[in-house]
This record gives C-alpha cells, structure tokens and sequence, in this order.
C-alpha cells in the first residue's frame, strides 16, 4: 500500500530499504544478486530441469563441443565429456555439491560460531584482550591449510571435506561475533538498556543482536566465498568430491587430461564456479558498503 | 614499544607452542603407529627399537611430548614414509622455492596494485573508479586453480610461449641448495649461464603471474577503501589550509595513512597469498612446500604432513606477527590504542 | 577592504529540490580588523569559512556577486592560484583541532611544513635547521615553554587546548593576512579560552593581522572585537561596530540574542519571567519563505514574507523590515 502523503514530511528509508536502494543503484549488484537467484533456483530445482542423469553416459557422443559449434549437436547444449556425459546436466547437478552444500555447511557453522561467540562474549571470565589478541593471531593460518590437516586425518572425501571448511568456519564467526557484540557493549544504549534492568538474555536477544546482524550478514557471505573455494579448490586437489561426483572442482581436475582436446569440459565447470563467486562478491561487497553508509548517518 | 614487542614476542611463542602441540596430537590422530607417525621409520625397520625408545614409545604422554619436542629442536623431523628422505632437510631445501615465488608474487602484486588502488578513489565514483572497482572484484573472484589451467591451456601449450612446469629445464644440473631457483644457479655458477636464467625466468613468469592477481585485486580494493576513508578525514583539509600542494598532501598524509589501514589488514593478504601458492605449486610441479605437502597427504606420509603444517603455519605465524610489530613501530599512535585496549 | 562578500548563496541538493542554505550573505573585513560572526549552531557560520578557504565539495552550489580578496576574485581563480592565495595569505583554525592534525606525523614535522620557503635563506643544507628554528620560534610564540617535548609529540598525546594551540602556530606561520578563526575556544574551559583570545589579540596588535571570529555565544566572544555581524539561519541579520551594536541593535533578533545572554539576565528582577526567542530554529527541509526569523520573531508582520533588502546605514547593515532603534538614530 503507499504511504498517503498528506501531510509534508520528510521520509528517511529504512535500513533494509536502504540496502534495497543502494542495491537498485548498481546495476551490476542487481545482475549479481539475479544471477546468486538463479544459482539458488537451480540448485533446488535444478535436477527436475535436466533432461539426463548426471551420471547417464551417451556412447554415440563422446567429448562433443558445445552445440554452436560445427561438430557440436543441439541435444547436448554445451557439449559433452570425454565420457559422453551432458555437460549442462553435470553443471546443474553440479551447482548443488559447489553451492548448495557450501551454503549449509556456512549456515550450520555460522549458527554454531554465533552462539559461541555471543556465549563467549557474555560470560565475563574470557573477556581478557589475551584471547582476544591469540585467536586474531591464529585466524591468520589459512582455512584451505587448516581443511587440508582436517582431510589429511579423516582421509579425502566430500563429506570430510564439508566437515573440515565447517570446522574451520566455526572460529571466525565466533571472532567475529565476539568483537562485534564486545564493541556494542561498548555503546551508550546498551548501557541505558542495562540501566533498565532488562535481563541478560533480552540484552543480548532484542537489544545487541539487532545492531549486530548486519555484520553477521556480511560475514556470512565472505564465509560463504570461502567456503565454495575452498570445497572446489579441495576437489581439485583430488582430496574433496571423487571421481564420478558432479562437483564442479572434481570436474575441473578430472578435465586435465583432455584439456587440450576439449577445452570446453575444462573451461565450463570453472566458468560456473567463476560467476558463482563472483555474485558472492559482489553482493557481499554491496552489502557491505551499504552499512557501511548506515553506520555514517 | 618495548612493552609491547614483549607481549607480541610472548604470543608467537605461545601460538608456536599451540603448532606443537597440534603437530604432536595429529602424530596420534593418524592412523597407524605414533612412533611411525613421528619419526617415519615402520615397525620392520632394525633401526625401529631404537627410535621407539628415543620417542618414549609405551610412556606416558607427557614424556612422549618431550621427546618429540627435543627431536624437533635438534632438526630430527623423522624420514618421508615414501622415500626416506629426512624431513627437515627436505623442507629446507623446499621452504626457498616457495618463498622464492611467493615473494616475487607479492611484489608484483603490490607494484600495480597500490597505485590503481589509489587512482580509484581519487576518481571517486567516477568511470574509472567503477572500471577498477568492478574488474578487481572479478579478478579477485576467479578461482586461481582454473585460472592457471586456462593460462597453461592458451599461453604454454597452445602458443608455446613458456614451459608448463618445473623450475627449469633439468638439462642445466643445477643441484638445489637453497631451494630458490635464481639464487642455485648463481650458487652453481653453471657454464651457460644466462642460458640458464633465462630458462629459470621462462619457469616461473607464468606461476607468479597467476599467483599475483588475486593478492593484487585484494590490494586494490583494501587501497582505494582506506584512501577514500583517509582522504574524508580533516587532516587532508588542513594540510590544503597550509598550502601544500596536492601531490604533497597526498604524499605526506594521505599515502601513509592509508597504507597503515592496509597494513592491518595485510594479514588477510598474506593469508591468501600462501593457500594459492600452494595450488599453484602443485599444478605447475613447483618443488616448494605446498605441492609437497599436498601431495604427502594424498600418500599419507604423516612424518611430511607433520613437518610441513609446522613450517607453513609457523612461516605465517611470525609473518603476522612481524607484521604487528612493524607496525606499532611505524605508526606510533597505535601503540596507545593497543594498551588502552589492554 | 581585505575580504568583500557580497550576495554570496550556497545551495544543496535535497531529495526535496535545492535547498539555499546560504542565502545572500554580505560579509565585510577591514585590514587589521577583529571581526565577529555570531550565530547558532546550524547557521551556516562554518560554511561561510570554508566557502572563503575553497574548502567545499562540488556538490555545493556556490554564487556570489563577489567573493573578493584583496580586490581578487577568488571564484575565477583557478584552484591551484587560489590555493596559492588562500595557503599563504589565508589562515584557518578549526573547532575540533585535534582531528586536523596528522596522527602519524609528530607535531614537528607538521609544523615544518606550514613553514614557508621565502622565510628560509641559504642552501638546502642549512634549510633544515632554519625550519626546526623557526617550529620552535613559532611554539614559544603560542606560548609553548617545552618545545623540544612538543616537537616529538604525537597528536594523541596532546590535550585539545594544546592541539588548538598547535593549529594557531601552524596558522600564524605564513603570517597570513586573514585568520579565519572557527569557534575555536568552545569546547574549552573559560581560562583557557581567555588564553586563546589573548593570543589572538596579540598576533592582531603585533603584525595587523585581520581575525574572522566565529562564535557561537554573543556572552564568549573577544572583547577586543571592532565588528559584530549576526547570521540566523543563513542570512545575514545584521552587521555594525560592537559597541553600536549592542547598544542600539536595529535588528529583532539582535536584540533578542542580547536579552537571553546571562549578563542581561543578571539585572532582571527576581522571579520574572526568562525572555527566549519562541520556537526552534528551522531545519534546512523546512526554511521559511522570506526572512527567515519571521516566525519566531515577536515583531514579525505580513511583510516579512519578503525577503528584506540588506539596509546599509553609515557603518552598519541590516535585513529587517521593521528595524528597532531607528528613530533615536535618525
Ligand atoms: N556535509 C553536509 N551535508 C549536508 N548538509 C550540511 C553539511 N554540512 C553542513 N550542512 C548544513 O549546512 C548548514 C550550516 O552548517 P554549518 O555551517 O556547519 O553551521 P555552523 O557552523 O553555523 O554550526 C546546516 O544546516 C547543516 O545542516
Ligand atoms: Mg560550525
């Protein structure tokens, strides 16, 4: 419904709305967070679109070039492996090993880490700026190392590999989470809430929380860009998803061999992986300059 | 400042000890036998009795400690489960190939990197702003392993530009040393000399271009944020109220201060920067520590695994912690922030 | 005439439509002349300083019929020849100094470069000495004894009345012709603020410089001031000697200013009622049409719905169409 103007009034937006609007500003934000749209629809629905099975290998269409090509055939769209395997259908298969799971093992680990952190945060006794100073130091070691140790002790494979980024996803939300509830307590209005005796739970629940989420939010999407690398880049390594899975990093190392014949098999899974990061980034990054722009005001 | 290189000092040495009590636990999460783990030598092996004791095989954990650290003290990190070869001195043979890329692809990153950084926000949401802004967010997003694919693919193979792998072409004999290519040769003094820095340079340029191009989008984008935030501050005004010229505005102020907010986050950078070099070693069979420990968890040789966590995290360790104590030097009003905050 | 500001307007972009937040102000400084712009916070008082620096981005509008100095134009100079008059001739010191100063420079180094390059002699050599002489001359000038303390100083280590004093050594370093002074003492204790202004005086009675004081407060500013105007919500209200002025404003809300400052108060009798101006200032969103005081202004009839000429009488001005005092005058 639209607001009835009747009297002169000066409107400033909301803070959602705000993010809507710097969003509505910048047309390549807008493509990024259609196309992070279509990545979620295919990864739900996308097996229900494709005409083969992911697996499902055509003897007569063996490392076909996509259709637009001389040799190419217009039943394999993008062409096919050096199996005869759809490449479209392995990428939508793809899209839910090289997003979906990303997107949930991020989800559980940033559930886990905000919890801990906001218990860390408002117990008193781990307050000290030693912890502090110790975890911002440790953060330094790269997740990919630390998925690699994880790896190297449970052995290669996606489900170890999904377990080892959440593993090591689970720190920096807690950071994260910690810094950002230890700064608002910090703030005059949290003062005056505990002046009112609210208890600690409401403090945390109606009054921080609210004034954090943003940051959680933005850390959520670096996280998740970490996450879809890391899985892939661990995929590739042959020590994430094996052989016959659609993962889109598995695809890229087991391309090499026929790189050079086909290089469309090699090029496609990593154009994939490619526009997926990049509306990662790109709504990460938007989202972060318009809170940024909010914090200002 | 001596207060505080005091407590940075006693913080690399606690996260030091933390690695080693990591590295010793992994010795006893693998599968298999701890004193294998540890020290690479297998049950059958004559020489097996006499590392079990040395290793306090059967003790009590905390004795089991003591030996591994004093092990690891005299530089006995065990043998490779594969070859024999002894760790530590693989390591330090690896360690100066990977530093040797990872450097130069630092530097090659930093060179463009803070300059288009700045130009950027000089043009503030202007065309130019949004060309650097937008190319550096996609550059920073393309997943470096199908990069280096790609580039091998067009520039290697199909125009035959470089060589695909290796440090350089074998024919030359250079015996490794240091580990860094340039500086074997140099050691080696071979007969054709320039022929062979130029096959060593044909090696690496395809590597370490790859390997700089997401540090270098990270440095732009770090660069042009904190400059904007620098360039909003009322210092930039008042030096304009003294007459200063741009340039010198720029240059006195703005830079330094910018460059401190990107000091801090240098961490991030250093960060990435290792994880690609690791990816990009095993892709282009560079002989440094990445693709050696990769490779060593694919053939579970756990006395390697366990040596190169211990460098790499160490290396980045002291890096980070360098860093901090750099930067409190150069930039004195951080010291207060630290000690009001502790 | 050293600084001659006629009709000058500064517009912004609202969401609503332009928005004139400075509409047609006239401001004029003698040589070696302490000249005081009063008015309240939002008023425009800083953005007149910083229209006469250059200090402001293009998303200001900026028109003027003059906006000379020393019979130049400064609004059809280039920005490097303007900065070129303003950075020599031209000093400034800001409300909330510290935030003007450099932290990661010490206090010596920042104070070297406002040093001018005329004032040094000989070669490079002997230059670097000449500038650390001549940092130092400048801190005992503002009256800092422990110089060699201060010139290893960092920012964060000064008190605001020291960073004030370091924004003042800073300006007073070219000898500039005009110190633009924007309420420099008003987050300070009155000792301190009497320190400031006497420094001021001095520099004033020593080499002739001209100060544009900017205050907030009619009850806080320099006793040595020759000229007061007054600015309510971006227009100039009124403009005379001190003296003139206090004693016989022409301009409702001169008087009104005068009523509610505490001296007056102390010489009212016990228990009667505090004379204020009624209402609030308007925001910029809402800027009355015409004279801007017309509603809170106890005199206020249909006319002012015009926007009053600026009168100009002997040695005063004034923008009212139904000026106070006039007649004792006439
Ligand atoms: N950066 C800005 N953006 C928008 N409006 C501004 C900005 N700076 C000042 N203003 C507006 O200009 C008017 C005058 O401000 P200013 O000159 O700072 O007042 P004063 O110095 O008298 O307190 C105010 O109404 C303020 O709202
Ligand atoms: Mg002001």
């Amino acid at each position: 419904m639209p607001r009835a103007n009747l009297y002169y009034e000066e409107r400033s937006p909301a803070p959602l709305e705000m993010v809507w609007l710097e969003f509505r500003s910048k047309p390549l934000a807008m493509a990024a967070l259609y196309m992070l749209l279509f990545i979620t629809v295919l990864t739900v629905i996308g097996p229900l679109l494709t005409p083969y099975g992911a697996n499902e290998q055509f003897i007569d269409a063996i490392s076909l070039p996509p259709a637009w090509s001389e040799s190419g055939n217009i039943r394999f769209l993008l062409g096919t492996d050096e199996l005869g395997r759809d490449m479209v259908t392995r990428l939508i298969y793809g899209a839910r090993y090289s997003f979906g799971l990303p997107v949930l093992v991020v989800l559980i680990a940033a559930t886990i880490g905000i919890v801990l952190g906001a218990a860390a945060a408002m117990t008193v006794g781990v307050k000290s700026s030693t912890l502090k100073h110790l975890l911002d130091v440790l953060m330094s070691i790269p997740s990919l190392l630390l998925a690699l140790i994880i790896v190297a002790i449970l052995g290669p494979g996606l489900g170890n590999a999904l377990f080892a980024i959440g593993l090591v996803l689970i720190p920096q939300f807690l950071h994260v989470t910690r810094n950002a509830i230890h700064d608002e307590q910090k703030r005059a209005y949290v003062t005056a809430s505990k002046l009112n005796g609210v208890s600690k739970f409401y403090l945390l629940s109606h009054v921080i929380f609210p004034n954090i989420i943003k940051i959680l939010v933005v850390q959520f999407t670096i996280g998740l860009s970490v996450a879809i690398l890391d899985i892939a880049a661990l995929g590739f390594l042959r020590l994430g998803a094996q052989a016959p899975t659609p993962e889109w990093g598995s695809m890229l190392a087991q391309s090499l061999e026929v790189a050079y014949v086909s290089p469309w098999i090699m090029a496609l899974p990593g154009l994939a992986l490619f526009l997926t990061l990049v509306s990662v980034n790109l709504v990460g990054e938007t989202l972060r300059v318009a809170i940024n722009r909010q914090l200002e005001r | 400042m001596s207060r505080y290189l005091l407590r940075q000092l006693s913080l690399l040495l606690v996260t030091l000890w933390l690695l080693t009590l990591l590295a010793f636990g992994l010795g006893h999460w693998f599968s298999g036998d701890f004193i294998t783990n540890t020290s690479g030598i297998f049950p059958e092996d004559i020489r097996f009795a006499d590392v079990a004791e040395a290793r306090a095989a059967g003790a009590d954990v905390f004795s089991q400690y003591s030996a591994y650290l004093s092990h690891l003290f005299r530089g006995d990190w065990g043998v490779s489960l594969l070859d024999g070869e002894p760790v530590f001195e693989q390591i330090a043979l690896r360690f100066g190939a990977t530093l040797e890329i990872a450097l130069l692809a630092f530097i090659l990153a930093l060179l463009p990197g803070v300059p288009l950084g700045v130009i950027a926000a000089l043009y503030f949401r202007k065309t130019i702003d949004h060309t650097i802004l937008t190319l550096s967010l996609s550059g920073y997003s393309i997943p470096v392993f199908w990069f280096a694919q790609i580039a091998i693919l067009v520039i290697a193979i199909h125009w035959g530009l470089v060589p695909i792998s290796g440090q350089i072409n074998p024919l030359y004999e250079i015996t490794p040393r240091s580990g860094s290519i340039i500086l074997d040769i140099f050691l080696e003094q071979p007969e054709h000399m320039g022929a062979a820095l130029h096959s060593a340079f044909a090696h690496m340029v395809l590597p370490i271009c790859i390997l700089a191009i997401m540090p270098m989008m990270l440095i732009i984008r770090l660069m042009r944020n904190s400059m904007l935030d620098v360039l909003g501050q009322n210092f930039i005004t008042s030096g304009y109220a003294k007459g200063l010229s741009t340039a010198r505005v720029l240059w006195n102020h703005a830079l330094p201060n910018a460059m401190q907010q990107v000091m801090r986050q240098l961490g991030t950078l250093i960060s990435l920067l290792i994880t690609n070099t690791m990816i990009i070693e095993v892709i282009f069979s560079w002989p440094g520590l990445g693709s050696w420990l990769v490779r060593s968890i694919y053939e579970r040789d756990y006395p390697v695994i366990q040596g190169g966590l211990l460098v790499i995290s160490a290396l980045i360790l002291l890096i980070t912690i360098a860093l901090n104590i750099f930067h409190a030097w150069r930039y004195p009003q951080v010291r207060k922030d630290l000690y009001a905050a502790s | 005439m050293l600084l001659d500001i006629r009709n000058l307007t500064i517009a912004k972009d609202t969401p609503t439509g332009r928005v004139n937040v400075l509409e047609r102000v006239n401001l004029q400084i003698n040589e070696a002349e302490i000249h005081t712009l009063v008015g309240e916070s939002g008023s425009g008082k800083s953005l007149i300083a910083r229209a006469i620096m250059g200090f402001l981005s293009s998303s200001w509008h900026i028109q003027a019929d003059r906006l000379w100095f020393e019979e130049q134009d400064l609004l059809n100079l280039s920005a490097k020849q303007r900065r070129e008059i303003i950075g020599v001739d031209v000093a400034m010191i800001f409300q909330d100094a510290k935030s003007y100063l450099d932290p990661n420079l010490t206090i010596g180094e920042q104070l070297q470069e406002a040093v001018l390059d005329q004032d040094l002699s000989g070669g490079f050599w002997n230059r670097r000495k000449q500038r650390k002489e001549r940092v130092i001359q400048l801190l005992h000038r503002v009256g800092i004894k422990d110089h060699s303390a201060m010139i290893e100083s960092y920012p964060h280590e000064l008190s605001e009345g020291a960073a004030q004093k370091i924004m003042i050594a800073s300006a007073i370093a070219h000898r500039p012709k005009l110190l633009i002074a924007d309420e420099p003492t008003s987050t300070m204790e009155p000792a301190t603020r009497q320190q400031i202004y006497r420094l001021l005086a001095q520099f004033h009675a020593r080499h002739g410089m001209s100060i544009l004081l900017i205050s907030q407060d009619l009850g806080a500013i320099m006793k040595e001031t020759e000229r007061l105007t007054m600015i309510y919500s971006g227009q100039i209200m009124e403009s005379g000697s001190t003296r003139e002025l206090l004693d016989a404003p022409h301009h409702p809300y001169t008087e009104a200013l005068l009523n509610t400052s505490l001296y007056q108060q102390a010489q009212r009798p016990p228990r009667s009622r505090l004379p204020t101006l009624a209402g609030t200032e308007p925001s910029m969103q809402h800027l009355p049409i015409g004279c801007r005081l017309g509603p809170r202004c106890a005199y206020a009839r249909p006319k002012c719905v015009q926007t009053p000429d600026f009168t100009k009488k002997r040695d005063r001005g004034f923008a009212c169409h139904y000026p106070l005092h006039l007649e004792d005058d006439a």
